[in-house]
């Protein structure tokens, strides 16, 4: 089936390609540097010594787990309207698992050693675990999507084993993340991350940052491919957006109580930290603010059925649940819980350009992967409606 | 595309992989058809195995980069600073002692044509050591 | 005669297998080779320090000279990615949340050394994913550099700040090379090693032995007779963090 999907793509696909290409050289360029000095080129330090690399795997497990908002209904409780997009999800989730691979590798500070996490096995170690779970969850997810869309390409169902792998994928989408928030929230001493909130915050807002990242695919796919997904597809993942941003900004707001009625001042520091800054700190304040005001916009677009069923204001709700949950978990949870450091005292981070450089490269190999597969899948699609085999 | 040049594209990727190390190393160090001198003065090489603890200088060929691993398990992990080989003998460990001419282990490194060693970037190089 | 190889093909086949596959991991088929202690060698059930932080004037850092220099560590231009391994710090920082603006003004100046705790319940040790960083059964929590793999799993999991992480390669900034220790790698993870190297041939840590008021004690923990047992139980004495449960056996008296 590879062979059609490429015949059958225009010029415009081939120079988006080629941009992603682009980008991805220079990610590629900016990890060169990297590797010659060390990770010194970045703005981590001995204090904040987890930085956006890290917070960009822990948002994408988030995307990866979140393919299981159209899989679990559509298996699970019959959902019939997600049949067509359930591949599309788990290619998402594949893509997603790939870029979480490569934002650990350039993490390391010596990735040539990265095999001893299975030469020299640590249960004890939640990253031990985390790989476990994040290479199964691939497999997983690579081989369902693909004999799903295998079936539809030559008419025969898929074989029966196919089926109990995608009932095992369900619970499994729901360990990654777990599993990442565990990465957090067992360790003493960081009293941001130490809250048993922080799995179950996860998982909410990685089921409201998938879902709405595939409406945004979704309706990119019928603009840019004709493939559609359906109305009702899209209104049902907008609800599922909806309860899954209002549970977030919840938990959020909880953490908030907590921390300020109990005057903690180690549960104070971080939030502090984030929006009115903190002894001179106050790097975050400006993205902490955009964060908080896109999650307000996104909640009034979503819960007000109008503006949720109007594909415009759609778009504006999920781009900002997007964007605004990419902020949170993807740069600011991590940092937080370096807020105060084990001195009482507060030492900045800010990426640097290599940094940035490295992680546009990783989502530019995403987008280019997931393009990929999408153009697959929209021509086994176009082909099986077509009735050609 | 057809299947045909799917297929081409395969065996052109299988083949370039699997002579990239020949490839890589083509034209670059014409190995060297003088072995270093040390390799040739017997008495030499077996003080060499004798600090090292192993029986001659096959062993230590075959076995070197094995036992300095266990050495640094013996150290770093077990707190121990003596080594006892398999007949019983005790050998201080010591890389400096063992490597107390490091030349020649980048000589025989490059006559084997593999990468040196790369453990003086940390331990401090033995003087008389001509490395890097 | 010697018994011929017991070993049936069926069995070895499934041992490769095995082994192929990472049922067996590489790491647990080696069986370690046979190591003995140096004959001088000093030896515990449970290694502890005790400082008495009234001896330390303010500004002091000979202890921190001293060990930077036996352990070759750099001092990198820049602090934010400095590496330490034992340095002063004021008693607030030291003891965050445990003060208040009315303390005495002595106890505020004195120069409070830090470092690794070696922990009795070490988190760091928890989380490592490859073992690089371990405890050995006399307390000690070691760091295996050549194991490390960087992914500073440790250093978020460590509350004391007592670790730091090779940003840059450290060689050109060690001002003075000991040549019987060696440096570090770009990328690997180290932290204070309460001497390891010294106890294994029979010396006491450096920062105790540099030390001219005599402020570092150091011992067996399970030794009711040794020094830092007798100075535990006459003196009043702190431990940093204590609430998190990760029984620090470095004791401070203030």
């Amino acid at each position: 089936m590879l062979e059609h999907a490429w015949n059958e793509t225009g010029p415009r696909f081939k120079a988006w390609l080629a941009a992603l290409l682009l980008l991805i050289g220079i990610g590629g360029f900016c990890y060169s540097i990297q590797l010659g000095t060390g990770l010194g080129v970045t703005g981590m330090s001995r204090d904040v010594s987890w930085g956006l690399y890290i917070g960009q795997f822990t948002f994408f497990v988030g995307v990866a787990a979140s393919a299981v908002m159209v899989v679990l209904p559509y298996y699970l409780h019959d959902v019939k309207v997600f049949g067509r997009i359930t591949v599309v999800g788990e290619f998402l989730a594949v893509t997603a698992v790939i870029m979480c691979i490569l934002f650990i590798l350039v993490d390391l500070g010596m990735p040539s050693r990265l095999l001893n996490i299975m030469l020299y096995p640590s249960p004890g170690s939640v990253l031990f675990w985390d790989m476990v779970v994040l290479n199964g969850y691939f497999f997983l997810n690579l081989l369902t999507g693909w004999k799903v869309l295998e079936a539809e390409y030559t008419g025969i169902k898929a074989p029966d084993w196919v089926k109990p792998l995608i009932y095992i994928a369900i619970p499994w989408a729901f360990s990654i993340h777990t599993v990442t928030a565990f990465i957090y929230s067992g360790i003493p001493g960081r009293d941001f991350w130490l809250t048993a909130l922080t799995a179950p915050k996860f998982l909410a807002s990685a089921f409201a940052t998938g879902p709405a990242l595939l409406i945004l695919i979704s309706l990119a796919l019928r603009r840019f491919t004709g493939f559609d997904a359906g109305q009702e597809a899209v209104r049902r993942l907008s609800i599922i957006v909806t309860y899954a941003m209002s549970i977030t900004v919840f938990m959020i707001l909880a953490e908030f109580f907590t921390a300020f009625y109990s005057q903690v001042p180690s549960h104070m520091y971080a939030l502090k930290y984030f929006f009115v800054g903190l002894y001179g700190g106050n790097s975050f304040v400006l993205i902490s603010w955009i964060f908080a005001t896109l999650c307000l916009l996104a909640l009034i677009l979503l819960l007000n059925p109008k503006t949720r069923g109007d594909e415009t204001w759609l778009t504006v709700a999920c781009a900002s649940t997007f964007i605004a949950l990419a902020i949170e978990k993807g740069i600011s949870f991590t940092v937080g819980g370096f807020i105060t450091n084990p001195f009482g005292r507060v030492t900045e981070y800010w990426p640097t350009a290599v940094e940035v450089g490295i992680v546009v490269g990783i989502w530019a190999l995403g987008a280019f992967l997931l393009s990929l597969f999408y153009s697959l899948f929209v021509t086994v699609k176009r082909r099986s409606e077509r009735g050609i085999a | 595309m057809n299947k045909n040049r799917l297929v081409a594209l395969g065996l052109i990727l299988f083949v370039l992989l699997f002579t990239f190390p020949v490839v890589m190393n083509l034209g670059k160090s014409v190995a060297k058809t003088q072995p270093p001198a040390m390799l040739q003065d017997q008495k030499a090489m077996q003080e060499l195995a004798d600090k090292l603890g192993v029986k001659n200088i096959d062993e230590f060929r075959e076995r070197h980069k094995q036992v300095l691993a266990e050495w640094k398990d013996i150290v770093v992990r077990d707190g121990k600073r003596v080594y006892v080989t398999k007949d019983g003998r005790e050998i201080p460990i010591s890389l400096q002692n063992l490597a107390s001419q490091p030349q020649y282990c980048n000589d025989c490194h490059d006559y084997a044509g593999i990468e040196k060693p790369n453990c003086w970037t940390c331990h401090v190089e033995p003087k008389g050591g001509a490395g890097k | 005669m010697k018994k011929p190889l017991s070993i049936s093909r069926r069995t070895l086949l499934k041992a490769t297998g095995a082994a192929a596959l990472g049922i067996i991991p590489a790491g647990t088929l080696l069986v370690r080779a046979a190591g003995k202690p140096h004959p001088k060698a000093l030896q515990a059930k449970n290694w502890a320090m005790v400082i008495n932080a009234k001896l330390c004037p303010p500004g002091c850092r000979i202890c921190q000279e001293a060990c930077h220099k036996v352990h070759n560590v750099p001092n990198m231009p820049d602090p934010k990615q400095d590496v330490k391994w034992i340095w002063p710090e004021s008693y607030n920082s030291a003891f965050p949340y445990e003060t208040h603006p009315y303390t005495d003004q002595a106890n505020e100046k004195r120069a409070y050394p830090v470092l690794c705790n070696h922990c009795e319940n070490p988190s760091c040790v928890r989380v490592c994913p490859t073992k690089a960083t371990f405890q050995r059964p006399d307390g000690v929590v070691m760091m295996d550099y050549h194991r490390c793999i960087g992914c500073r799993f440790c250093m978020a999991a460590c509350p004391y700040g007592a670790r730091s992480f090779n940003f840059k390669d450290p060689r050109p900034h060690i001002p003075q090379l000991n040549p019987a220790y060696p440096t570090r790698t770009p990328g690997v993870v180290e932290k204070c090693n309460f001497c390891d190297e010294r106890l294994a041939v029979g010396q006491m840590p450096a920062c105790m032995e540099a030390c001219p008021a005599k402020a570092i004690l150091f011992g067996d923990l399970n030794d009711p007779a040794s020094p830092v047992r007798q100075a535990l139980a006459s003196n009043v004495t702190l431990q940093r963090k204590t609430k998190l449960g990760t029984r620090p056996k470095v004791f401070y008296i203030v």
